[in-house]
């Protein structure tokens, strides 16, 4: 049978050993082909299609409709992991198919292998380091440079005269030779006064070289500085305009290395890399040429050992990196432990385990050594004999070339210039040998800027066509089902009307998807079926910067930048007056405080700056959120990390805040819920109880046993102090 | 503690586990291992699919034959850990580590980062992890051919 819908591969047998399978949903029906085998699964007869995931690899099952325990699951196949994200996109469909009976392409997007060559993506990739086109990649870098051409030309052009004014010496120094030391009939005040004039010559030369040299440095740092510029500031805004979901693979610290550390490699090799290829490959080519018209035979004897010294090199420089990284992780490790033993020092000596954590520390201590004694012994080794391979040319020279002096066939001055040459040709040499590296480092680099520049905003699921989003009647959630991952859904079957100005508590454990939900709300995601709407109308059709200034939110941590107390505030309203700031800081209790600080509204926060405490950081979000005077207000876990006293002064200005406004709000202290119109409460991804807190403590589910256990511990909390 | 006299397991025509607890009606269950990389047959927990423990069985031996088997067998299921017989070669991109191995005569491939965490020595058996969080293991670093062993020798300690 021809199937033309997306084949997604397993590669488990039942038995855990490897084979070729795949499998794919279409009419209605799940095909598994396994080793050749087939088999049909109909979707009117599955109640769920299910991911379970193991240790190092995963199973597949059909939960069958009237059917209850999972010993009833029909298993569909076994997995490693690497297929894992692929099968969590083909269950989203399936489910999809069965909660709704539409049918949905199986998105392929969040798999990190090459379709070309099987290998995976680097970390937070999304593009294969191998088989990406380079030169495309190149191109579109270069391009960035065009704007600066005409300082590029003159970078260039300084650098090869500063060089040029450098390799007159050899030929100078031959001049002296020939012309005035080993000149017979040449008198000694003559002979004198022209080495004199040479010597002023190469004075000269040199300092008209040095001013090339700064002129030339001069214009590579406006292109660099231009060009690192422009990268990092499209790297940037790209960033800004990607959703969540795309970023969530990606740590922090992996976005924040695009922008600065990916950009600055990419401009050192334009600036620095790329110019002095050029400058390198002309002046090898320029020193082979002056050497073949001195003498071609010696300079065949000089470049014969070349391409092998290339390698050489080459080699050298890869057995070392990987040697010297190993000696690198090892020490890291040593750091680590020693940390630990100092860190959890108290520990360590309650439990009287200071000659194990000595002899711990000893192990890694003796390996550490025996890694560096065993590189050392390398370099020490190898290096001599390395260089010894690629200077063999001037042996030869000497020996050959000294030779020719004897006979007459070049000067001695002409030997002396070809040695002093030879010097000159072992920098391109060496430089070239650490192209590959520089290569590969740049490369990457490229493919993950361009990677993030590349990268498709947000599809329309429904076309934002909207420009008002103020509502007058009610949110409602229809079928909502969500997941960060494909195979793992965070939230199921969620249905949900809230009428304006209602506060609605949202209860259940760690992790069951109280948080998720408010994601959703604020759209920092999309649901992945169902709707979220706003008096009927999807939030998806909203300009989404429209919609998210009607909704604010107060986090348990509130993160102000760098910047003062009134710019902090201002950051909800950029175009806030003094007044309606004050205002703002004053029905979040916020302004009293703020007035006790020397600098008042000017105090600068943030790193490196005052420190506020959790509940002045509080008020100052609540100050914020009064400004932004949204329609929607988010409250995740706002007074949680409070003492009892500044949680009363957050519960007043959050009274304040709240009134009037529809109020979605978490809190795990469900006293602080206590005036909520209705209680949500949400199990394992969806909504196991609706109601307010009597009628929920009478219903005696699974809201009276989080209220009964938060009493335990309060009374325990009391019996103990 | 669980023990052949008051857990009996068997296998369903779905081919899940299912186990008869102090006489309790069988109902699926998994076997998970407190220390699945040193004592994977010792102190093994029995649980539900909903990760409720029933018991811990001390030690799979006190099995014996066919129930012993089945208890292994899906221990051997549920940690998968492919053995490589062979590294063709081992390539480092900015500490992204491409390996190119042989696995039951079958070439594979994977990306391994974080070297310091993600290769493991046991004495001489070594674990990689990649970054699927899939497991692969030598059993033996001595037994496999010199050239993989030169391979993987600088990132071992």
């Amino acid at each position: 049978m021809e199937h033309t819908c997306t084949k997604i591969p397993f590669d488990l047998d039942s038995n855990s050993d490897y084979c070729d399978g795949y499998i794919m949903f279409e009419n209605r029906i799940l095909f598994v082909y396994e080793n050749g085998a087939e088999a049909q699964y109909p979707a009117d007869e599955m109640a769920e299609l299910i991911i379970r995931s193991d240790v190092g690899c995963g199973s597949l099952e059909i939960r069958p409709k009237n059917s209850e325990g999972s010993e009833n699951n029909i298993p569909v196949c076994r997995f490693t992991m690497t297929c894992i994200d692929a099968l969590g996109e083909l269950c989203k469909s399936v489910n999809h198919f069965i909660d709704t009976g539409e049918e949905t392409e199986v998105s392929l997007e969040q798999t990190r292998i090459c379709p070309k060559c099987g290998r995976h993506y680097m970390g937070g990739m999304n593009k294969c380091i191998f088989c990406t086109k380079k030169t495309g990649l190149y191109k579109r870098i270069f391009k960035l440079a065009v704007p600066y051409t005409k300082y590029i030309v003159l970078s260039g052009v300084m650098v090869l005269l500063a060089n040029a004014a450098s390799a007159l010496n050899p030929v100078l120094n031959a001049k002296i030779l020939d012309g005035f030391l080993y000149a017979p009939n040449l008198e000694i005040s003559a002979a004198i006064k022209g080495i004199l004039s040479i010597a002023a010559i190469m004075i000269t030369a040199s300092l008209i070289g040095q001013i090339f040299t700064v002129i030339g440095r001069r214009s590579a740092s406006i292109v660099s500085a231009g060009i690192s510029h422009s990268l990092r500031t499209m790297v940037y805004e790209k960033l800004q305009r990607i959703s969540l979901k795309k970023l969530q693979n990606r740590t922090g610290g992996d976005l924040m290395g695009r922008v600065t550390d990916d950009t600055e490699e990419v401009k050192d090799f334009i600036s620095e890399d790329a110019m002095r290829a050029l400058y390198q490959g002309l002046l090898f080519l320029v020193i082979v040429v002056i050497l073949c018209t001195i003498s071609p035979m010696l300079t065949i004897l000089v470049l014969l050992p070349v391409p092998v010294g290339l390698y050489i090199f080459y080699m050298f420089r890869v057995t070392v990196h990987i040697r010297y990284m190993k000696q690198w992780r090892c020490e890291r490790q040593g750091k680590s432990v020693l940390r630990d033993i100092v860190e959890g020092i108290r520990v360590v000596k309650l439990f009287g385990a200071e000659q194990r954590e000595i002899s711990k520390y000893d192990k890694i201590s003796l390996r550490l050594a025996k890694i560096g004694i065993s590189n050392e012994r390398l370099w020490a080794l190898t290096f001599p004999y390395v260089t010894f391979f690629i200077g063999i040319g001037e042996f030869l020279v000497i020996f050959f070339g000294g030779k020719m002096a004897i006979n007459g066939d070049i000067t001695a001055g002409q030997l002396l210039q070809f040695t002093l040459y030879l010097a000159y040709l072992y920098g391109p040499i060496d430089w070239f040998s650490r192209l590959p590296q520089k290569l590969g480092r740049v490369n990457t680099s490229i493919i993950k800027i361009f990677e993030i520049l590349d990268e498709t905003e947000e599809a329309e699921l429904v076309p934002a066509t909207l420009t008002n989003a103020s509502f007058n009647d009610k949110i409602e959630f229809k079928n909502v089902r969500f997941g960060y991952t494909a195979y793992e859904p965070v939230l199921k079957d969620i249905n949900l009307t809230v009428n304006k100005g209602e506060m609605i508590g949202l209860v259940g454990h760690s992790g069951a998807g109280k948080s998720t939900m408010i994601n959703l709300i604020m759209r920092l995601y999309d649901v992945d079926a169902g709707q979220i709407t706003i008096d009927g109308d999807d939030i998806r059709a909203f300009e989404p910067e429209e919609y998210r200034s009607k909704v604010a939110v107060v986090f348990q941590q509130t993160f102000l930048f760098a910047g003062s107390i009134y710019d902090n505030i201002a950051y909800a309203k950029p175009n806030a007056e003094a007044d309606e700031i004050i205002r703002a800081a004053k029905i979040a209790n916020a302004h009293d405080f703020i007035m006790k600080l020397p600098d008042g509204y000017n105090t600068q926060v943030g790193e490196n700056a005052h420190t506020l405490s959790g509940g002045e950081k509080q008020r100052i979000a609540i100050a914020r959120a009064v400004l932004r005077d949204p329609e929607i207000l988010i409250l995740d876990e706002a007074t949680s990390a409070l003492d009892t006293q500044t949680e009363s002064l957050i519960q007043e200005a959050m009274s304040r805040l709240v009134k009037g406004r529809t109020t979605f709000a978490i809190a795990h202290r469900l006293s602080t819920l206590k005036d909520a119109d209705r209680l949500v409460v949400i199990e394992k991804g969806r909504i196991a109880e609706v109601g307010s807190h009597s009628e929920l403590v009478k219903r005696g589910g699974i809201y009276a046993s989080l209220v009964a256990a938060q009493k335990q511990t309060a009374k325990l909390r009391k019996s103990e102090k | 503690m669980l023990t052949e006299s008051n857990c009996i397991f068997k296998k369903n025509e779905n081919g899940f586990l299912l186990a008869e607890i102090d006489g309790k009606q069988a109902s699926r269950v998994k076997i998970v291992c407190t220390q699945p990389l040193t004592r994977p047959y010792e102190y093994v927990s029995v649980m539900s699919m909903d990760d409720e423990e029933y018991g811990i069985i001390e030690n799979v031996s006190d099995f014996d034959g066919e129930q012993r088997r089945l208890i292994e067998e899906d221990i051997r299921q549920r940690y998968f850990c492919p053995v490589i017989s062979e590294i063709s070669s081992i390539k480092d991109k900015m500490g992204n580590f491409y390996f190119d191995v042989v696995i039951n005569g079958r070439k594979k491939n994977f990306l391994v980062r974080d070297l310091t965490k993600n290769i493991r020595q046991y004495s001489n058996s070594i674990m990689i992890i990649d970054t699927d969080g899939n497991r692969y293991m030598i059993d033996d670093i001595n037994a496999v051919p010199k050239k993989s062993r030169r391979k993987l020798q600088p990132y071992l300690y």
